[in-house]
């Protein structure tokens, strides 16, 4: 890449991509990240550089590139509060500009955005380490909320150069910051702006943010614990992430495998060992699942338990016990020939062979609770202590019960 | 301060050392790490196809293990593997 040792031609490049239309190579020149030759660096720290910058470029766009420099210049120079204030000034500035532009330049948006969301993210760090009040993020996504709505709300025809476009990227950033604030109530808010408006296909977009939409849409599903709809999600998303970010795969496995084990479906070998940071996690529980050792699954799942914590699957993974302990009263089930009459000390002692020692009302009772779910096809004689069982198909397959 | 001129011709401009660039690059990528989703990166997607990921059968097999043949021998220690008679 070309680098520039003045200011006044990077400036022409700058104004000619303007002029252009040529969004991405405008975002390239403009992003925090860009590393300037030093000497450039050198002008950049000069406190004219705002008479350059309004002698070289339109109105609006003087402040927004001149405060952007600024932004890099003390972000490369570790002053990140400093920079998060400028590139805010940036972004102010811009925002004068964007209602009258359309899609290309998208890009710019997208990067001097995602540039304020990280030094807004590492600036309140900052203030806190200093006792000081930190409230930049927040500030950042009632910013990023207005770029939504300019981005959502463009109704140009045709629709090949609208500001729609930026949809979907806005929204995923909201996303993240609304997940880094905890404040993931408000993701609701967004999802119901885009299903009201008028949108053009999620598949239409491209792959990038259709897997990061489709991670977001599935987590936040997750949380409302509605598993199918968040597994249809995840699923997508996982689809296409192989091979893209070793990172991503992970953090949506961590959540699929959780989801997809409940409804009975398991990472099949080929998976585990293609990531070995899944099969040390998982492998245990898995196994111990497939057998019905329930003694085994409550010790992996307490060797597990901090990282399950963190990841906010505890609850979910702490769920398949019931699995776990399905596949032991089948195994026992089809141990004894697959009667349509089975004591219930049949299920006591089998429970007290997994270290579970407890009174027959309360082996009926977790019966109960799976006749009620539907793993068991059957009911209870309580006088008699004997569960009578379907003759069909008494312990039907898991993946076909519907999830609670 | 100077004509803008004058900054177009001043001469402080020097090629860039490459251990200089380095030090910058590391600094400038300290906003990566986090354990959130990260952006991909901006190139093709093609459509992978992935095979035997997930299993919904497990349940299929009677997974014969150690643990299964103890079970049995704990069963018809009480059942003997009889039908049950009613």
């Amino acid at each position: 890449m070309k680098k520039y040792t003045k200011l006044v031609p990077f400036l022409k490049i700058v104004e000619e991509c303007i002029n252009n239309k040529d969004g991405y190579e405008l975002a390239s020149l403009l992003s925090v990240k860009k590393i300037h030759s030093p000497a450039l660096m050198g002008q950049i720290a000069k406190s004219n550089i705002i008479k350059l910058c309004k002698e070289n470029l339109p109105k609006y766009w003087d402040v927004t590139v001149c405060s952007q420099l600024k932004a890099l210049y003390a972000y490369q120079n570790s002053n990140v509060i400093e920079a998060c204030e400028e590139q805010k000034a940036c972004v102010h500035a811009f925002d004068k500009l964007f209602q009258d532009l359309d899609r290309w330049v998208l890009p710019l948006v997208y990067v001097i955005h995602s540039d304020l969301y990280y030094l807004s993210v590492l600036a309140d760090q900052e203030l806190v380490k200093q006792n000081k009040k930190a409230g930049n993020l927040e500030e950042f996504a009632r910013i990023l909320n207005k770029a939504f709505s300019y981005c959502l709300n463009d109704r140009r025809v045709p629709v090949t150069n609208s500001r729609k476009w930026g949809t979907y990227y806005i929204a995923n950033l909201l996303f993240k910051t609304y997940f880094k604030l905890k404040s993931t109530n408000l993701c609701k808010n967004i999802q119901t702006a885009i299903n009201a408006n008028n949108m053009l296909k999620l598949e239409e977009f491209p792959i990038s943010q259709q897997v990061t939409f489709h991670y977001y849409s599935g987590l936040i599903l997750f949380l409302d614990e509605q598993y199918r709809e968040a597994e249809k999600h995840l699923l997508k998303a996982f689809k296409y992430t192989r091979g893209k970010s070793e990172k991503n795969i992970m953090i949506i496995l961590h959540l699929l495998i959780p989801i997809r084990l409940l409804s009975g479906v398991m990472p099949s070998n080929r998976l585990l060992n293609e990531y070995s940071p899944i099969k040390e996690t998982y492998g245990n529980l898995i196994k111990s699942i497939r057998s019905g050792n329930v003694k085994k699954f409550e010790s992996s799942l307490k060797k597990k338990e901090k990282e399950f914590i963190n990841r906010n699957t505890y609850l979910t993974i702490e769920k398949c016990k019931i699995l776990c302990m399905r596949r032991l009263f089948k195994k026992v089930y089809n141990i004894e020939g697959k009667p349509t009459r089975m004591y219930v000390s049949s299920f006591k002692h089998a429970l007290k062979f997994v270290d579970m020692d407890i009174e027959d009302d309360e082996v009926e009772c977790l019966i109960a609770v799976m006749i009620e779910k539907g793993y068991i096809r059957g009911y209870i004689s309580h006088e008699k202590r004997i569960v009578v069982l379907s003759a069909s198909n008494a312990f039907p397959d898991i993946n076909t019960i519907s999830l609670a | 301060m100077a004509d803008p001129k004058d900054k177009n011709t001043s001469t402080d401009a020097e090629t860039t050392p490459a251990e200089d660039e380095k030090t910058v690059e590391k600094k400038v990528n300290v906003l990566e790490d986090d354990d959130e989703f990260e952006d991909f990166p901006a190139d093709e997607w093609e459509d992978v196809k992935i095979e035997h990921q997930w299993q919904d059968t497990w349940e299929d097999d009677n997974n014969e293990d150690d643990f299964y043949n103890q079970l049995m021998n704990e069963t018809e220690k009480i059942t003997g593997v009889q039908p049950m008679k009613l």
